[in-house]
């Protein structure tokens, strides 16, 4: 009996993501209200959206289009990143959003190499992670400002 | 004799007189003071159609099993629980409480109709007002979408090429 109450008592790790940052970063469970406002029909969707001034409205409702062509497993994937991501502490969601926008300046095939990147040190705890960073094979591969990326996005970027 | 109306000690034989359990001698003597007084006429008048219409007045004729019905009736209350006995008491006898808080309540009820009845009528720009706000549960919700969206495009760039190829 002891054992039940002392699980039951035990935080969950979607409860709590900043603590779960320690370590390796499973995801929530899906976002409810994009899917929600996906579902409604057309006329209904419209109305809920005109509580939004006029270019917001035409920014989210391209971007839902284009969220509802996507496979659903991608769907669901990105829904649970960002539910996760939005559960984080503010200051680690700014620092990653600092990440992004410094990452988005990046050309391409850098892109390509720190999303490679980022993939290998999401998935792995952050002792490691950080052993990793300050290998001389990082600071090989990476500038000082693309590690400062990686910085910024590791610690919070979500696992599958 | 002296008046049954203007004399209380008298007031048994008017009530005697209209209920004709007067003997004929005090009935005699009551008529003859009742031909000079005028509130005792009208006393006995009033008496009088009251006895007119009670006699004039047949019951509801009763039912072959009303006693039957009583009985059985009566042997439920009996045999019913302590609460129920409880409750009728309360109904029959009101408790001692409830006189004082017949008017309190009273009170409370005319004031409250007090300030809504006197309470300044709602400007209709006010009401305008209200009716224009947005309500904070669904706008919430809306923006909350448009974050979770935006938090979506933000992790598309860091999908890896096969899933970023189908966007």
């Amino acid at each position: 009996m002891p054992v039940l109450v002392a699980a039951a008592l035990l935080p969950s790790v979607h409860a709590q993501p900043h603590k779960i940052a320690a370590g390796v970063r499973p995801m929530g469970r899906p976002a409810g209200p994009v899917e929600k406002l996906a579902k409604l029909p057309p006329d209904e969707r419209k109305k809920k959206l005109e509580q939004l001034p006029p270019e917001r409205r035409a920014k989210v409702e391209q971007q839902l289009e284009k969220f509802k062509k996507l496979p659903s497993e991608e769907q669901e994937r990105l829904k649970r990143q960002a539910e996760f991501f939005q559960k984080l502490p503010p200051q680690q969601q700014q620092a990653f959003r600092q990440g992004m926008r410094q990452f988005s300046q990046l050309p391409e095939a850098r892109q390509a190499s720190l999303r490679a990147e980022l993939n290998t040190l999401s998935h792995i705890p952050d002792a490691q992670r950080r052993a990793r960073m300050n290998s001389d094979e990082f600071r090989n591969k990476y500038t000082a400002a693309e590690k400062q990326i990686l910085d910024k996005l590791s610690p919070a970027y979500p696992v599958d | 004799m002296r008046c049954p109306v203007q004399h209380k000690e008298n007031s048994e034989i008017l009530l005697d007189y209209c209920a004709r359990t007067l003997t004929p001698e005090a009935t005699l003597e009551f008529e003859h003071h009742m031909a000079a007084c005028v509130d005792c006429r009208m006393f006995a008048a009033s008496q009088q159609a009251v006895w007119s219409a009670l006699d004039a007045w047949e019951p509801a004729p009763v039912s072959a099993d009303f006693d039957r019905k009583l009985y059985a009736r009566i042997e439920e209350h009996e045999n019913s629980s302590w609460w129920k006995k409880l409750a009728a008491w309360s109904f029959a006898s009101p408790l001692p409480w409830s006189s004082s808080v017949a008017p309190i309540a009273t009170a409370c009820v005319t004031i409250a109709a007090a300030v809504m009845f006197y309470l300044p009528p709602e400007r209709p720009d006010a009401h305008q007002a209200r009716q224009n706000q947005p309500k904070v549960e669904s706008t919430d919700d809306v923006y909350q979408v448009e974050r979770t969206l935006d938090d979506i495009e933000m992790f598309k760039q860091l999908a890896p090429p096969a899933s970023a190829e189908q966007m």
